[in-house]
């Protein structure tokens, strides 16, 4: 039996084990860097989160301001109730404008912080039997994050025997759900 | 000692030397790449928790009945962090706007912006 040959044998034990952690090692690599792009992610999707409802709190201080404009305007009206109705929808006929709640909410004008590109608002309202429904949506985008928030609010309509003294602005808007649609 | 025998002679010395040199080469590739692996972590795990810091921090805010303007810097931990509540006079008092940043070692790791608002 001739004797076995062994010439490059360590060369060959080290290029296999050399190679396995290499492999293990890139792996390891690929996996560190995949985590810290989540995190970068995680962080723009919270970025994103909070500037929706940011968009969301400022319609809401909109929302606010308008029914105490609409206070304010028909306290001295002979109708209170039909008079401040009529200023939350736009039909006021001496005002001369459309200028509803929907309306004032929708114009990207009327948001003083969020009036950036990347998000955009919807609103509408609902008439219930004693009172208003407000749904407000607000959307941000930052590349593919898309965040989607909805609010919605109550706004009290006044009883024919209210006076106008006896209410303020809190007593008529109040947020009865705040959730994340997307 | 035969032809075969006298050429094979100081074969293994030199494989051997020549694998370690291969081997310290790759030692040094890997271990550079492992040090990589390493910081990626550690910056992977600063992120988060900084995420996680501004985010507690903001809801605290919001959440709060009373409100402080100003500039305010305290350190948490091995982080630093800085809240700048300024009031929007355009919305008499009831909206404030929020900046949360998170940082460590001068390096801002997280920014975190929004409204507090106060209605009642």
């Amino acid at each position: 039996m001739s004797k076995q040959n062994n010439k490059g044998a360590i060369m060959a034990l080290v290029l296999l084990m050399s190679s396995v952690v290499i492999a293990a090692g890139t792996a390891l690599l690929s996996t560190s860097i995949m985590n810290y792009k989540m995190k970068r992610l995680n962080s723009r999707v919270k970025r994103t989160f909070y500037s929706a409802e940011g968009v969301l709190d400022e319609a809401y201080i909109i929302a606010f301001t308008f029914v105490e404009s609409a206070l304010e305007y028909a306290c001295d009206k002979e109708n209170f109730r039909d008079a401040y109705l009529n200023f939350i929808t736009g039909n006021c006929e001496e005002l001369g404008s459309d200028n509803s709640l929907v309306k004032s909410l929708k114009d990207k004008s009327n948001y003083l912080i969020y009036k950036e590109s990347n998000m955009e608002i919807d609103a509408e309202l609902f008439n219930k039997s004693d009172c208003m429904q407000l749904e407000v949506v607000s959307c941000c985008t930052d590349g593919k994050i898309e965040k989607k928030l909805k609010l919605i609010c109550r706004i009290m309509i006044p009883g024919y025997d209210v006076s106008p003294g006896e209410i303020s602005p809190e007593d008529l808007i109040c947020i009865i759900e705040w959730k994340l649609e997307r | 000692m035969s032809m075969k025998t006298r050429l094979n002679l100081g074969f293994t010395i030199i494989e051997i030397i020549f694998s370690l040199a291969v081997f310290a080469i790759l030692f040094t590739a890997v271990s550079s790449l492992m040090l990589t692996t390493l910081k990626v972590s550690q910056s992977a795990k600063y992120q988060y928790q900084a995420t996680a810091l501004a985010q507690k921090r903001f809801e605290e805010i919001k959440a709060s009945k009373t409100v402080e303007t100003g500039l305010k810097s305290y350190d948490c931990n091995e982080y630093k962090i800085s809240e700048e509540i300024q009031a929007v006079e355009e919305y008499n008092g009831r909206v404030y706007k929020v900046i949360i940043k998170v940082s460590r070692n001068e390096e801002i790791l997280e920014i975190i912006e929004g409204l507090k608002i106060m209605v009642q």
